[in-house]
């Protein structure tokens, strides 16, 4: 009987030490996994704003030239209207609304690319914490996070720059029309370009940097989530 | 012989109960936190998905186009010719 409640008060402190051990194990575990989903739920909830906030900036930028638009275009309407060939009125108001038409859908465009970018450093950043997690060192990642942060906030700046321009010919007379018009488009297209191989590609450079980081932290994508 | 088997049961109820309580923890019946959030996900946008290994994000970021504003510029040649 002694023997026998002995050996069955061991078997019962080895089934709960088994079982101890097993949950303090699967207690780190739970614990990192709780860490990346809060993180996962911050860096989206960031995401959000920033994207938000960034739409209001842009559409803050554009009505602030709205009444000069308009009143540079109630001008232009004036002269084209005094233009005797009616082909030319016509061809004239077109490259107008064009031009203008053109600088919104590609500001519009690099503000996308940016929440792109946002959400690419996003991953990175949320790859960086399970690393983080997992004891790995980071802290060259959370540079490179941060550079490539302030980069896409700097583009975001120039954008709205560029959607505050405005692009509307002067002329004085029907002979200097083509001319006129092929300076906005020139301005147009240095303008633009700028903005695409300046503030952006570096935004992208900065990403790209980011990940590289990412990249040379060893066994970076064996952690779980 | 009786007393023996009822030993055996003892111990065989105590290891169940154990594994039984484990395995209720560890599906997180115990846990507040997880009911919470299995709640709040549906509501929550998620853009930043669970596909962020390297490879992942390399490709995500080589698919990002910049843009070429010259095709656009260029239809506005056809009407400036004309002037």
């Amino acid at each position: 009987m002694n023997k026998k409640f002995i050996s069955g008060l061991v078997a019962i402190v080895f089934c709960l030490a088994f079982a101890f051990s097993a949950m303090a194990q699967t207690n780190q575990i739970k614990i990192g996994l709780e860490n990346i989903k809060a993180k996962r739920t911050e860096l989206n909830t960031q995401l959000k704003k920033a994207q938000e906030a960034a739409k209001n900036r842009l559409e803050v930028a554009r009505e602030e030239v709205k009444k000069t638009v308009e009143a540079r275009q109630t001008e232009l309407k004036d002269k084209i209207s005094k233009l005797r060939d009616k082909k030319k009125r016509q061809i004239v108001t077109r490259l107008d609304e064009q031009m203008a038409r053109l600088n919104i859908q590609w500001t519009d465009h690099f503000s996308n690319v940016l929440n792109r970018l946002l959400e690419i450093l996003g991953k990175i950043e949320l790859r960086t914490t399970k690393a983080e997690t997992s004891g790995k060192d980071v802290t060259a990642v959370k540079t490179a996070i941060q550079n490539a942060k302030a980069a896409i906030e700097t583009a975001r700046t120039a954008v709205e720059t560029q959607a505050k321009k405005t692009y509307i010919a002067t002329f004085s007379s029907e002979t200097g029309l083509g001319a006129a018009f092929k300076v906005v488009r020139e301005q147009l297209r240095k303008d633009l370009f700028g903005l695409r191989d300046g503030a952006m590609k570096n935004s992208r450079k900065a990403v790209q940097n980011a990940l590289q980081a990412l990249k040379s932290v060893p066994k970076v994508d064996e952690d779980k989530n | 012989m009786n007393t023996s088997k009822t030993w055996v049961w003892v111990i065989i109820i105590i290891a169940a109960l154990a594994l039984i309580g484990w395995l209720a923890w560890y599906y997180g019946f115990f846990s507040p936190v997880a009911t919470e959030e299995g709640v709040q996900q549906p509501s929550v946008q998620r853009p930043v998905s669970d596909r962020d290994t390297t490879t992942d994000i390399s490709n995500d970021l080589n698919s990002v186009d910049i843009g070429n504003p010259d095709q656009d510029l260029k239809q506005l040649d056809a009407d400036l010719n004309q002037l």
